[in-house]
């Protein structure tokens, strides 16, 4: 049994005349506890196929065609009180501006606690030491001094560390996590990076990874599909894919990447990294 | 405390100005206190007489500081037309401005929170269409013929009361209320429209947040979501055009009082400023300026205590 699968999802935007295809012919599978990367530059249609997974699409936007199965059941078929049933419970989502993520008028202990006020019996008591608890292990400084505070108190780095505290706190089955670290430093990134991995292997929580950023891909994920216009480009084992890229796009993906490009020339002239 | 204090010293200092601006454009524009009690069969030294008993005759500036010497040991000074302290004539006209200027705004808070919330979520439909419509009309008619038809409808077809028939707080406490209900109405209804129409921006622009996106991936229901992260949010912008309809309600019920007949603190300033009785339109003015101080100052508070972004220095 698959954890989600997405058979042949077409997604259009319906403001445009004709309406525009974002999302074209995508099929993915994904399994208890993995780590899939969906790789692709701005506009490849990853962050909208994430979003339609939570049925989460803007009033412009629509699946035309295409199925979406989350433990074998069709979301499509849900209603929206059975959705708000599996948001936050069996799938949670972290986005990519911590900044403006957070409800700023809400204190940070309140919104990571929501998830537990709305899918669990649990006792005001239970669910403050659940928190706190999850706070710790997200390795925010001094849980019950920040539990009442507010996101504009907090750092970026805090603030998607509270994101994900929210997100987790309800053990779902399912992290979607769109670009999460693309708008932080990049000491603070590796540490959210670690941090996710850590969770993951823990709690055996699966996650969909998506950013524009290789490197950050080939460190999480165990597989990865690359994206470009809306089409699935390449698909398949991290290391397959970043070793042996099929496809030209991919492999003018991985060129891109810097790092790589100066570390091959290293190479090419016989220096020592 | 020490913002409590910054407070106390822009309401001073407002006071100052004020009252200072108003004594200024009574010796700027024409008339003269002494000449209009004594009507136009007085001779020029009965005039120039009054003039100096009244201290008229003295320079702008010092008839100034003796009135702010005065004021500040708590004496308002006497009426010219009718030889009453002015403290006196005002205790009884604020509480009728204070029941009209409340009831005033609890109608706009009971209409435009509610309709605003409800515009905002059917934004398109066409109940929302029909209401906008609505809304832009009432915004664009004036306080005083929403008066009138108030009158002519209320008062004189379906005699829900009797318009003219004004009941005194102290002969009647509910009959009071029940006079100003429509006179109240008049007033806010224009209001309730632009109350209306801003908190539906408000929340509209709210909807668009990335917060928002957060709370409906973590399973909260489009009313769990209006209600608990929204609305709180949207209120914010809100909050000032509240605290500036306020100053703006008793500036209106000036109009409102003519059309109602109702014996206010209005009808006062009107009769005050045409029979060049300073000291009464002083007080009035310096009345009428502390409330909207104090209500700048309760905003404010009011802001800190909603948006914990803001903090009170």
């Amino acid at each position: 049994m698959h954890l989600l699968e997405v058979k042949n999802l077409n997604i259009e935007f319906y403001d445009t005349e004709p309406a525009t295809k974002v999302v074209k012919n995508v099929s993915f599978s994904m399994e208890e506890g993995e780590v899939l990367g969906i790789v692709g530059e701005s506009g490849s249609g990853k962050t909208q196929t994430a979003l339609s997974i939570l049925r989460l699409l803007k009033d412009h936007a629509g699946i035309s065609s295409g199925e979406i199965c989350f433990k074998e059941k069709n979301i499509a078929d849900c209603t929206e009180e059975e959705m708000n049933q599996i948001r936050g419970r069996e799938i949670s989502m972290i986005f990519q501006e911590p900044m403006t993520s957070l409800n700023p008028v809400l204190t940070v202990g309140s919104q990571i606690e929501e998830a537990l006020k709305l899918h669990t019996k649990d006792d005001r008591k239970t669910r403050k030491e659940k928190v706190i608890a999850m706070m710790r292990e997200v390795e925010l400084p001094n849980p019950e001094e920040l539990y009442g505070k507010y996101p504009h108190q907090l750092s970026g780095g805090m603030r998607q560390r509270v994101m994900i505290a929210a997100a987790l706190v309800t053990e779902p089955k399912l992290l979607i996590a769109d670009e999460p670290t693309t708008a932080l430093d990049v000491t603070i990134q590796a540490q959210i990076l670690k941090l996710l991995k850590k969770m993951n292997e823990k709690h055996r929580t699966a996650i969909l990874f998506i950013s524009h950023d290789l490197g950050v891909i080939r460190y999480l994920c165990d597989r990865v599909i690359v994206m470009n216009e809306g089409e699935t480009v390449e698909t398949g084992a991290i290391t397959d894919v970043f070793e042996h890229p099929q496809e030209d796009y991919t492999k003018k993906l991985l060129e891109a990447i810097p790092n790589r490009r100066t570390s091959l020339r290293r190479r090419r002239d016989g220096k020592k990294e | 405390m020490k913002y409590v204090i910054k407070k106390i010293g822009t309401l001073i200092i407002t006071l100052l100005i004020v009252s200072f601006l108003s004594f200024l454009a009574f010796s700027i524009i024409p008339g003269d206190a002494a000449r209009s009690k004594l009507g136009t069969e007085a001779t020029e030294e009965q005039v120039r007489a009054l003039q100096k008993e009244l201290g008229l005759d003295k320079p702008v500036l010092v008839q100034y500081g003796i009135w702010l010497k005065n004021f500040v040991t708590g004496d308002m000074g006497e009426s010219y037309s009718y030889s009453m302290p002015v403290s006196e004539m005002l205790k009884n006209k604020i509480p009728i401005t204070i029941a009209l200027t409340i009831m005033a705004f609890v109608i706009i808070l009971l209409v435009s929170v509610p309709v605003g919330i409800f515009t905002a979520q059917h934004v398109g439909k066409k109940l929302d269409h029909i209401i906008m419509i609505l809304n832009q009309v009432i915004m664009s008619v004036p306080g005083f013929f929403i008066g009138i038809l108030i009158t002519y409808i209320f008062g004189l077809i379906l005699r829900w009361f009797t318009p003219g028939a004004y009941v005194s707080i102290s002969e009647n406490f509910w009959g009071f209320l029940r006079y100003l209900i429509a006179p109240a109405i008049a007033i806010a209804l224009p209001r309730c429209a632009m109350g209306v129409k801003m908190l539906r921006n408000s929340v509209i622009s709210q909807m668009e947040m990335d917060y928002v996106r957060t709370a409906s991936a973590r399973g909260n229901g489009k009313q769990r979501i209006m209600y608990r992260h929204v609305l709180k949010n949207a209120i914010i912008p809100v909050i000032t055009f509240w605290g500036m309809t306020i100053a703006d309600i008793v500036a209106n019920s000036i109009i409102i009082e003519q059309v109602f007949t109702i014996p206010g603190m209005g009808s006062l300033l009107v009769t005050s400023i045409s029979n060049r009785d300073y000291p009464v339109v002083q007080g009035i003015i310096v009345l009428v300026a502390a409330l909207v101080v104090v209500i700048n100052f309760v905003v404010d508070l009011l802001y800190g205590k909603i948006d914990p972004r803001i903090s009170l220095r």
